[in-house]
Parts: C-alpha cells; sequence; structure tokens
C-alpha cells in the first residue's frame, strides 16, 4: 500500500509547461504621516477609560428617566414581554407602543426591564450580609421630544449583575456589566454603539481586579480628536492582588483605536497566561513586564515605538459598583396612583 | 509507561496540509521568502465601511395590548399592643389576578381569577425604621394558599420572604402610603395605598396593564 503523502509527493513535481511568473515584492502599507504628533500614551487611558466607563447604568437610568410620569395608555406596559414571540428573559414588566403623551414625549417600540434585590444577613452583625441584584434591559425604540430631539434610542440589550458582602469592616463585591447594542439621545450623554463586558471584583478601597473586553463606536466624541472606535481584551489585577507569577505593571491583552482611515493602532501588553505562543517566546517584546507595550499600526509592528502608560488611574475609582439602590424600577414608583 | 512531568510538551504531528507544503519544497524555484507582517494575535480586522445609526423603534410594535391583566391587592395588618406604641402585628394579604374580565361583585363566582395567592403576615418592629414613617415592620409572608411563581406581577413578596414596611402618612400630598425597603437597599418605595384608624391598617394596590396570554384554539 502506497502512504498518501507519498501520493501528493508524485502529484507535486514541477510542471515544466507553467509559466515562469514575474517577481513580485511584497506589498507594503503606508503609515499616517503625523505618526509622531499621537499621543499614544494619552489616547489609550482615554479609550480604556471610556470602554470602563460603558456599562448598563447608562441606558438604565436614561430608560426609567423616560418613564417617569407614565400616563396611562402611553405607552401601554405589559407584565412581561408585550408578546409571546419575544426573546427576552421571563417576568419581568415591558412597554411597547407608537405614541405621544400629553406633554408630546413621543414613545415608539419596545422595552422590556427585568430586576431584582435580594438581600440575606445583617450587615452589622459579624456574620454579615449578601446582597445579590440582578436587572436586564432590552429593546427597540426611541423616545422623543415634541421637537423631534431624541432623549433616548437604544437597541439592544444590558444585564449587569452585583453581588455584595458586606459585615463590619469588611466588605467584598463583585460585579459583572454587559452592554450589546447602539444608544444615543440627551439622557444618555453620549452616542455610542458597543458590546462590551465588565467583570470587576474589589473592596472597600476600590476595584482590585478587571476584565474587560468588547468594542466601542463613539462617532460623536472622537479619542484625541482623532479615534472613534475602541477594541480592547485585557485583565488586570492590583499589585496587592496580583499572583507571584503575573505582572502588576500592566494589564494583559490589549486595546486598540481606530481612525477615521480605519486603520487601527494596537497596543499589545503582556501575553494572557493561556496565550502559549506567548510563553513560548519570551523574548518577544510585548511579553516584558514593564507598564509598556508594543504598538502595531495597520498590523505592522513600531518597535522604535514603545508605548508606556502608568496604569495606576485603573484603580483611582474608575470602576466602581452601582448601589444596590440602583437596581430598583418598579411599577409602583411609576405609576404610584394607580386605580 | 509513565511520564515525569515534562517542561516541553512534546510536539503535535504535523498537520496534513503541512505535509503537504514539505513535500512540494523541493520542486519550488529558489527566491527570497516574502516577510509577512507579524501577526498580532486576535486584533481586530479593518472595517472601512461606515457604519450608520440604525433607526430603531420601527420594527413590528404591539400598538395596544389585546389582553389586560387585573392585579388587585388588599390587606390589613392589625397592631399590638392596642394603642400603641406598637410592637407586633399580624395581617393578611391577598392577590388576585384576572385577564380580561373582572368579576361584578365578591359574590360573582363566574370569573375566575388566573392567579389568586393568600398570605399570612407578622411582623415586629424593623431595626432601620423609615424616615418618615410613623411606624415600620420586619413583616414575614407566609404563603397560606396559591403560588405567587404564578402570578405575573414580578414583585410579590415569595414565601417566607421578610418586607421592611413602614407607614408614611405624608407621602405625595399627604396621602397615607405603605412604603417599601425596596431589597432592603435603604431605598423606601410606594407600595400600597393605606389607611389607618383603630390599630388597624388596611392596604391596598391595583393596576391593569397590558399582558401576552396564549391564544385558546378554536375546535
Amino acid at each position: 500500500m502506497i502512504p498518501l503523502a507519498l501520493l501528493f509527493l508524485v502529484n507535486c513535481a514541477p510542471d515544466p509547461a507553467a509559466p515562469n511568473l514575474p517577481e513580485t515584492e511584497a506589498p507594503t502599507l503606508s503609515l499616517p504621516p503625523d505618526l509622531d504628533s499621537i499621543d499614544f500614551a494619552t489616547t489609550y487611558q482615554d479609550a480604556l477609560i471610556r470602554a470602563a466607563s460603558l456599562d448598563v447604568r447608562g441606558p438604565w437610568a436614561a430608560h426609567a428617566e423616560t418613564l417617569q410620569g407614565l400616563e396611562a395608555g402611553c405607552p401601554d406596559v405589559y407584565a412581561g414581554a408585550p408578546d409571546l414571540d419575544s426573546e427576552v428573559g421571563d417576568g419581568g414588566y415591558s412597554w411597547s407602543d407608537r405614541c405621544s403623551r400629553a406633554d408630546q414625549t413621543s414613545f415608539g417600540g419596545w422595552m422590556w426591564w427585568s430586576n431584582t434585590l435580594a438581600s440575606e444577613g445583617d450587615r452589622a452583625d459579624a456574620a454579615g450580609s449578601t446582597v445579590t441584584g440582578q436587572r436586564d434591559l432590552e429593546g427597540d425604540a426611541t423616545i422623543s421630544t415634541a421637537a423631534a430631539d431624541v432623549l433616548f434610542r437604544f437597541n439592544g440589550e444590558s444585564h449587569d449583575t452585583l453581588s455584595r458582602v458586606e459585615a463590619p469592616d469588611y466588605l467584598r463585591w463583585t460585579w459583572s456589566s454587559e452592554v450589546l447594542g447602539d444608544a444615543s439621545g440627551s439622557l444618555l450623554g453620549e452616542d455610542w454603539r458597543a458590546d462590551v463586558y465588565l467583570y470587576a471584583v474589589g473592596d472597600d478601597a476600590g476595584a482590585s481586579g478587571v476584565e474587560l473586553r468588547g468594542n466601542v463606536y463613539t462617532p460623536g466624541a472622537l479619542i484625541a480628536e482623532r479615534f472613534d472606535s475602541i477594541a480592547v481584551d485585557l485583565s488586570f489585577a492590583t499589585p496587592e492582588t496580583t499572583a507571584p507569577e503575573g505582572c502588576a505593571l500592566e494589564p494583559s491583552g490589549w486595546i486598540a483605536v481606530r481612525d477615521a482611515d480605519a486603520w487601527w493602532y494596537d497596543l499589545v501588553l503582556a501575553p494572557r497566561t493561556t496565550d502559549t505562543s506567548a510563553v513560548a517566546d519570551p523574548d518577544e517584546p510585548w511579553s516584558a513586564c514593564d507598564g509598556c507595550g508594543t504598538l502595531y499600526v495597520r498590523g505592522l509592528p513600531q518597535t522604535e515605538r514603545e508605548v508606556c502608560l502608568d496604569f495606576s488611574f485603573l484603580w483611582d475609582y474608575l470602576i466602581t459598583p452601582p448601589e444596590p439602590a440602583e437596581f430598583a424600577l418598579s411599577l409602583r414608583d411609576l405609576l404610584p396612583e394607580a386605580p | 509507561m509513565f511520564y515525569a512531568r515534562a517542561e516541553v510538551l512534546p510536539m503535535p504531528p504535523p498537520p496534513f496540509t503541512s505535509l503537504l507544503l514539505l513535500a512540494c519544497a523541493d520542486g519550488v524555484e529558489d527566491s527570497a521568502p516574502v516577510v509577512l507582517p507579524e501577526e498580532t494575535g486576535t486584533l481586530p480586522a479593518d472595517s472601512p465601511a461606515p457604519w450608520t445609526w440604525g433607526d430603531s423603534g420601527t420594527g413590528t410594535v404591539t400598538e395596544s395590548p389585546e389582553h389586560t391583566l387585573y392585579v388587585i391587592q388588599e390587606g390589613s395588618w392589625t397592631l399590638s399592643p392596642p394603642g400603641g406604641p406598637y410592637t407586633d402585628l399580624v395581617g393578611t394579604l391577598s392577590v388576585d389576578e384576572y385577564v380580561d374580565e373582572l368579576p361584578e361583585s365578591e359574590e360573582d363566582t363566574g370569573v375566575l381569577p388566573s392567579c389568586s395567592v393568600r398570605y399570612a403576615l407578622t411582623g415586629v418592629v424593623a431595626a432601620q425604621p423609615c424616615d418618615n414613617c410613623r411606624f415600620t415592620f420586619a413583616v414575614q409572608h407566609t404563603v397560606t394558599s396559591g403560588d405567587p411563581a404564578l402570578c405575573y406581577d414580578p414583585e410579590l413578596p415569595p414565601d417566607h420572604a421578610a418586607w421592611s414596611l413602614g407607614l408614611d402618612e405624608d407621602y405625595r400630598g399627604s396621602e397615607d402610603w405603605i412604603l417599601r425597603d425596596w431589597g432592603d437597599a435603604g431605598l423606601w418605595l410606594p407600595w400600597y395605598t393605606a389607611t389607618f384608624e383603630d390599630d388597624t391598617v388596611r392596604l391596598s394596590w391595583s393596576v391593569a396593564v397590558g399582558v401576552a396570554v396564549e391564544e385558546e384554539e378554536e375546535e
């Protein structure tokens, strides 16, 4: 029996009839001429702040604000989803309508929300208390003023979960947030399209560990007056909670920003511990634990342009979990004078 | 055979495509290898097409409910000791939900609720009173009949739930309201309208909202 590989050997013999193709040069990519003028350290810091600040709280609060002064019938409120074909979770409340209130605020579309908060124990007791909260917001809706100014527009979903253990002289929390969709309007403050996942743990001194990954597009608020998009996949821990083999000077992962020409500028930091290719080559410049990353422009390494950041700003209360009371959005509060 | 833990993992066999390339190497004209940019991991690709904001809220929208859900919650607290200051309460809470049709009277048994729950209530003075409340109790809810999970209202107390509830006699225009410490988060939300007289608090809350229900198949 002839081995299979040998069969291919026979087939791979040069074909004398094949034309001689002219040699071609490797393709080259041009770089932006003003590369030297970009303050990359500030740019990436601003990008990180923006990405880490995008969580459920923005759309949740904006939506809750639109429901204040709810009128009977505008919008129509439903127990659960507005129709059985909705692929939202169980329970909760929703609205679905095209209508205008007496103050000419108009509602178009639908929104569904669900929120729970459970508490056990007494935080004044040595055994402490555990608070667990969850909220979900999904929909496709636009709420506008009489002058057609958009108060809040949302198309997507967002969820977050908070767990907080508290006792005298003790606080420990974990919080995860996910937003997926696009949102705009004056109640939001900043228009964005995003899929961002944030997971953070911390204590009374603030966050001590963060995972942040996803994409953000903010066309109306450029970073460094140039970049409209962020892509990020980072995890980081404070020096106090970093494992001995970890790096306390910089996150692991990467962050990228995109300019209006759709050119990506990537900053590659410490490799992920699961990145076996990096482990296999510890001499790569981005493998060093020095607070600096390797810049890539359009995928080309810019080894002469090392970008170094002081990442301690991440721990200066940039990432704070929501208060348990923020999970409230009760129909009873919206309709206190129901018949 | 057992192996000691190795620092270097054995190389996996080359994939089949590698075999093909290796086999063809001798047949390729010598030329300078094309040097490609280094890989940068899982970085995003360029996306030059401009993204435009979606026109949200213009899709399929249910503009008016096909069905109406009536939620009726009523109850009472009996406070003791008589005349106060109060330290305890006992009471009841009833929850009934109807779809599309309400009974015309209490004797009307032709309209059945889609959900009916009864609670027995007991309470002691709460450790954390609400600021403006005349009294605040930690109220234990014990289901005596029905199942709250079968009701539409997502904010019903589950069995054995302990809620902090207080009577505010000056809430929103001097109305009597029972306020609830929502999630024990220190956020006091209006929960039931109330009347307080002769050591008794009567409370109620009702609302009519839309609801989506399975349509019964016609025979």
